[in-house]
């Protein structure tokens, strides 16, 4: 619950200002309002105030303020987790880490980055460049100004989560502020001074994947970085039926060769090369271009990789599937020069952030190889009854060993109906995926009570009481796990 | 070129790709060109400094005198559209060509495939 003094501002906005200085809380409306919403269909709340910490001390010291009044906390960077994720309690505090954007080391012997929440995909990528361009990273498809550590907590995904498995998996520990003001340090470096794995002990940095900023305020993560591969290529593979494009995704996942095999169903494509809202897949076009990415230390190893692709693609048209040939995504670019959103990351995916209607908004899941082809055919079965075209995002995950399903639509944000109408889909696709053995990631807390209803009572209970342990007065990010 | 899709929605991946290439066309052409990759099929019907790209299942009119067809893989048509590999793509008939020899000639031209 709210105190009064939370909902009415009370006194919070002057001793935040006492203790920040002006000009690093924001009470204007017109601010608060920019903080209220994002890209999605979940409901808006505007907060008090926002808050720009520049050091631990300072989130230690905004905690204490909030726990005084009861005031809620939503930690964000860019706002941009397309979840309804970061949108804060009506009248509570945002707690904007921007500021805090330092890359503390890159560990090159360890192979990992120490990275305050603040540093972006975009500084990262910078900052690795300038020190050799020996690693790679896990590049989602999000923006460049999106925060690497908020993608982590997550458990996100990108280009490189095929091989080495979700954004969760990349983490060896985390420095976190816990609500009552604790500040813990969990993996390796709780015991070492250097960042080097998760273990050998028991799994504390667990407590802050996956609970969306309800458990504390991470405010260092250390992220494991992979070596460079000195060549690598992009092709994409057009693939005309969809059993055939799921059976594809799984045999190239298991030869364990390649970097990345993400398929983008054809409304993708079409909105890339310009169509704001694609009505029908036109006769004899294909249902799904997977992007695979190949990467090689030798141009003999990267032959011997080609020539399995091409070996791969020759085996599922052998079961009567119809797949082209790679193209180079290169050549696609010389045609279309749109095409590199899809090549160079970060990207800016220009076709679904500056759709017309300005909605964006997903059900993504992770779950079973096995019933990738189920998940497809009931989620699109769905869209196509409240009127989405079949926006799919797909890749196996970690050599195959699971897979995601992200479905995608774009909406017109301004329109009371189209909300209601994403609103009910969502409400189905929910069930649809849950039924195929997946579960949603970045979990909306619209679609929070879905997946509760199916948990094993057991676990249910155990997520309340670690709650109730590093948060007991409720004020982290409230209502975005049930709790 | 000034580039018209008809219908464009529900235009196929293949009209949709050569978009970009025919804006950065130069005319002036007259006739029409078929062009297939794969099972997929567009019609591009050119007058003067102006395309018309239509599904090839959704043509309507009469078509003009002037016509060819070009067909091949997506990959060698596209090598083909950045200039590399044409010598390769026809002789291995990855690309096979048909129809009025001028208008091909123009419209590679065009492309600034030649
Ligand atoms: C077009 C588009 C494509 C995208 N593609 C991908 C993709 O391929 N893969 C992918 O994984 N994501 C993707 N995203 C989602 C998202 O942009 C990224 O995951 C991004 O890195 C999240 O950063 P953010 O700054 O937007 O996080 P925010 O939205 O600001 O925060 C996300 C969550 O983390 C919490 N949080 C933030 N900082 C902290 C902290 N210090 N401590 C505790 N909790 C914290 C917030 O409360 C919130 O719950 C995409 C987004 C867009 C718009």
């Amino acid at each position: 619950m709210l105190s009064r003094d939370a909902r009415t501002g009370g006194d919070i906005a002057l001793r935040l200002v006492n203790r920040f200085g002006g000009d690093r809380v924001v009470t204007d409306r017109a601010t608060r309002a920019l903080y209220a919403s994002d890209s999605t269909e979940n409901e808006p709340h505007t907060p008090r105030a926002i808050v720009y910490p520049k050091s631990v001390d300072e989130i230690r010291a905004l905690l204490e303020i909030a726990r005084e009044a009861r005031c809620p906390v939503t930690s964000r960077v860019a706002g941009l987790n397309v979840g309804g994720l970061a949108i804060p309690a009506e009248g509570g505090i945002v707690c904007d880490l921007s500021r805090m954007n330092r890359i503390l080391d890159v560990n090159r012997s360890e192979q990992y980055a120490l990275v305050e929440p603040g540093v972006t995909w975009g500084d990262l990528k910078e900052r690795l460049a300038a020190a050799g361009d020996e690693f790679v990273v896990n590049y989602p498809l999000a923006p460049p100004e999106t925060s690497v550590l908020a993608c982590c907590l997550m458990d996100g995904l990108g280009t490189l989560t095929m091989r080495y498995g979700s954004m969760g998996e990349w983490v060896n520990g985390v420095e976190a502020v816990l609500a009552d003001g604790t500040v813990v340090r969990t993996g390796a470096a709780s015991v070492s001074p250097v960042w080097f794995s998760r273990g050998p002990l028991p799994d504390l940095t667990g407590l802050f994947i996956n609970f969306q900023g309800t458990t504390g305020i991470v405010t260092k993560l250390a992220l494991q970085l992979w070596p460079k591969r000195r060549l690598r290529e992009r092709v994409i593979v057009p693939a005309y039926e969809w059993a055939g494009a799921f059976e594809f995704s799984r045999r190239i996942a298991r030869t364990g060769l390649f970097d990345e095999c993400g398929g983008f169903s054809w409304p993708a494509a079409k909105m890339l090369f310009g169509v704001a809202v694609p009505v029908g897949r036109a006769p004899a076009e294909p249902a799904i271009f997977f992007a695979v990415d190949v990467s090689a230390d030798t141009h003999a190893e990267l032959a011997l990789k080609r020539a399995i692709l091409a070996d791969t693609i020759r085996g599922v048209r052998a079961l009567g599937f119809h797949f082209d040939a790679p193209l180079d995504v290169n050549a696609l670019i010389a045609a279309s020069p749109g095409f590199s959103q899809f090549s160079d990351l970060p990207t800016r995916l220009t076709f679904l952030i500056d759709n017309p209607g300005g909605g964006l908004t997903w059900i993504g899941a992770y779950g079973p190889m096995s019933t990738m082809e189920e998940a497809a055919r009931d989620g699109f079965c769905v869209m196509a009854r409240h009127g989405f075209p079949p926006l799919l995002v797909t890749r196996p995950m970690k050599g195959g060993h699971y897979a995601v399903m992200r479905f995608v639509e774009t909406f017109r944000r301004a329109d009371p109906a189209d909300v209601a109408r994403i609103r009910a889909l969502h409400a189905e696709l929910v069930e649809v995926v849950l039924d195929a053995g997946y579960i949603p990631y970045k979990l909306p807390p619209s679609l929070v009570p879905a997946v509760m209803r199916r948990m094993d009572p057991g676990a249910r209970d155990l997520l309340q009481r670690v709650k109730a342990a590093v948060d007991a007065q409720h004020i982290l990010n409230p209502g975005k796990l049930g709790f | 070129m000034q580039v018209v899709i008809r219908d464009e929605p529900s235009m196929n991946l293949l009209g949709l790709l050569l978009r970009t290439r025919l804006e950065n066309a130069t005319g002036p052409i007259e006739g029409e060109v078929e062009v297939v990759a794969g099972a997929m099929h567009v019609a591009l019907r050119f007058r003067g400094d102006a395309v018309e790209v239509m599904r090839g299942d959704s043509r309507t009119g009469e078509p003009p005198k002037h016509r060819a067809r070009i067909e091949g893989t997506l990959s060698a048509l596209l090598d083909c559209a950045r200039g590399r590999g044409v010598v390769r793509n026809f002789v291995t008939r990855a690309i096979r060509v048909g129809g009025d020899p001028r208008l091909l000639f123009r419209f590679a031209r065009a492309l600034g495939t030649l």
